[in-house]
């Protein structure tokens, strides 16, 4: 039988904070590089342009059907072989924007097909122009509607920053990793990494919860 | 509300779980005194070893290991008449193996160090090996005191004796832990890290074959005594297995697998 001692880690809490800072980091990061890449993706799908939406569906076809280990693998020491140095840190965000943004265009593209080809006409007939409407009718709307996809996204992306550690970038899963090599006590340091997950992945779907539901407000008020 | 309760409730019994079986100080997993009874029982002999690590263990595309230290494996399951049966793990999974009973025996590249017998025991040594700072063949790095400073990037496995080494030795560099060794090399090979700490026989062995576009910082920084591993509290299966590895030393087996593998004479004992 494991003899459970919490005891036996102490020691290393103090870089714990560190540690889940860089986990936050390299989340935040991803998800504000491939957010807007989602979005303009979306729109070149939807693009009447042949050429333009083929590009963003071989985008989404080839980066949601490529592993997040590869790809990291592939920015970090693939490109390091013709030249290119991306330090560890930076090839995690690449890996994870690069996948997420695939993500991310299909949950945006989602959301602009609920949107009725009829607003857009009577907006038009109304005077507004084609920016005018984008920003003010039809994102709005889109926003909404994929709340609850994207906070799923958002969550994705945290618990996949988790690959940062097989290129030794210090986030949680490294500290976790460290720890049980270095008190030989894995179930104790895998066990406070997950509660330290689930903590992270519970905030972030509060937060977009409480937004879901004030945009929900908002729009029946 | 409902899903925040529940969630609640499932992060404190997460919690208690944590907090609730805190006991005296006692070694993580408490062993049986019947490893031998139990290999000999099952017929087969568990081994922990690694991969990406040649010559002394590698795992081969169609999944066998190969290396010195699994033709070990093999003598120590014939010797006690039963099958080898391989488990792969990373570094620190060679002692987390034996304290969790998954394994019987470590056999991989395995320094025995005193923070590593507090928690499994080892037998004697059956190779002496020291570390070198390896670097490409055109790095500006001529020496270890310039390694020796912030921004240096050092690759090292992690949870192997490699990372006390760069903390010992070039305490202010960069250290980057990968998952094996060949993962650090080829950090390095890729220009990713600026040098990589080696074990030094395999380092020769590997200069050897491809010492084109590599050398060594001058200096050896470590004296390590590579030994079997097998859980700690059951003196019986320690004594048969050392057994085993005073004759490998002495019948002469282990210099012949030694220059079957790394290609060169096996330094003395």
């Amino acid at each position: 039988m494991y003899q459970f001692r919490l005891q036996a880690i102490t020691s290393y809490f103090s870089s714990l904070p560190i540690s889940i800072g860089t986990t936050l980091e390299i989340t935040a990061l991803a998800l504000a590089l491939s957010t807007p890449i989602g979005l303009l993706l979306a729109k070149a799908r939807l693009s009447p342009s042949w050429p333009i939406a083929s590009f963003a569906r071989a985008y989404v076809e080839l980066f949601r059907n490529i592993p997040l280990l590869v790809l990291l693998y592939v920015f970090f020491f693939g490109l390091a072989q013709i030249g290119l140095h991306l330090s560890n840190f930076w090839a995690t965000i690449a890996a994870l924007t690069t996948n997420a943004a695939a993500y991310c265009t299909e949950i945006f593209r989602s959301g602009y097909t609920t949107i009725p080809q009829g607003q857009r006409e009577a907006a038009r007939s109304l005077g507004l122009r084609g920016l005018h409407i984008e920003m003010f009718i039809v994102l709005p709307q889109v926003i909404r509607v994929i709340i609850p996809a994207y906070a799923n996204q958002c969550i994705g992306v945290l618990i996949g920053s988790s690959i940062a550690a097989v290129i030794g970038v210090p986030e949680l899963s490294d500290w976790m990793l460290a720890t049980g090599s270095g008190s030989f006590r894995y179930m104790e340091a895998f066990l406070v990494a997950a509660v330290i997950y689930i903590v992270l992945c519970q905030a972030v779907a509060i937060t977009m919860a409480a937004i879901d539901r004030r945009q929900r407000r908002l729009s029946t008020s | 509300m409902q899903h925040r309760r529940s969630v609640f409730v499932a992060l404190l019994g997460l919690g208690l779980a944590m907090i609730a079986p805190i006991g005296p100080r006692s070694p993580a997993y408490a062993q049986t005194n019947q490893i031998l009874a139990n290999v000999q029982k099952t017929g087969v002999l568990r081994i922990a070893t690694v991969a990406g690590n040649p010559p002394y263990s590698a795992i081969k595309p169609d999944g066998q290991p190969e290396g010195y230290d699994i033709e070990i494996g093999q003598m120590l399951a014939a010797a006690l008449k039963v099958k080898p049966q391989w488990i792969v793990v990373d570094s620190p999974g060679r002692i987390t193996a034996l304290q969790t009973g998954k394994a019987d025996v470590s056999i991989a590249d395995f320094t025995a160090t005193i923070e590593r017998s507090t928690a499994i025991a080892f037998t004697r040594p059956y190779l002496i090996v020291g570390s070198n700072y390896l670097v490409k063949k055109g790095s500006p790095l001529t020496d270890v005191t310039q390694v020796n400073k912030a921004g240096v990037k050092i690759g090292v496995p992690r949870g192997g004796t490699a990372e006390d080494i760069a903390a010992r030795v070039t305490p202010n560099a960069t250290v980057v832990r990968f998952n094996t060794v060949d993962d650090a090399f080829l950090a390095l090979r890729s220009g990713q890290v600026d040098t990589q700490i080696v074990d030094s026989l395999q380092d020769a062995a590997f200069l050897a074959q491809a010492g084109a576009d590599f050398r060594n910082l001058p200096g050896n920084w470590s004296y390590e005594e590579i030994c079997l591993g097998v859980p700690a509290g059951d003196p019986d299966w320690l004594r048969v297995v050392d057994t085993f590895v005073r004759q490998l030393v002495g019948s002469g087996d282990d210099a012949r697998l030694f220059k079957k593998y790394f290609g060169y004479n096996m330094p003395p004992l």
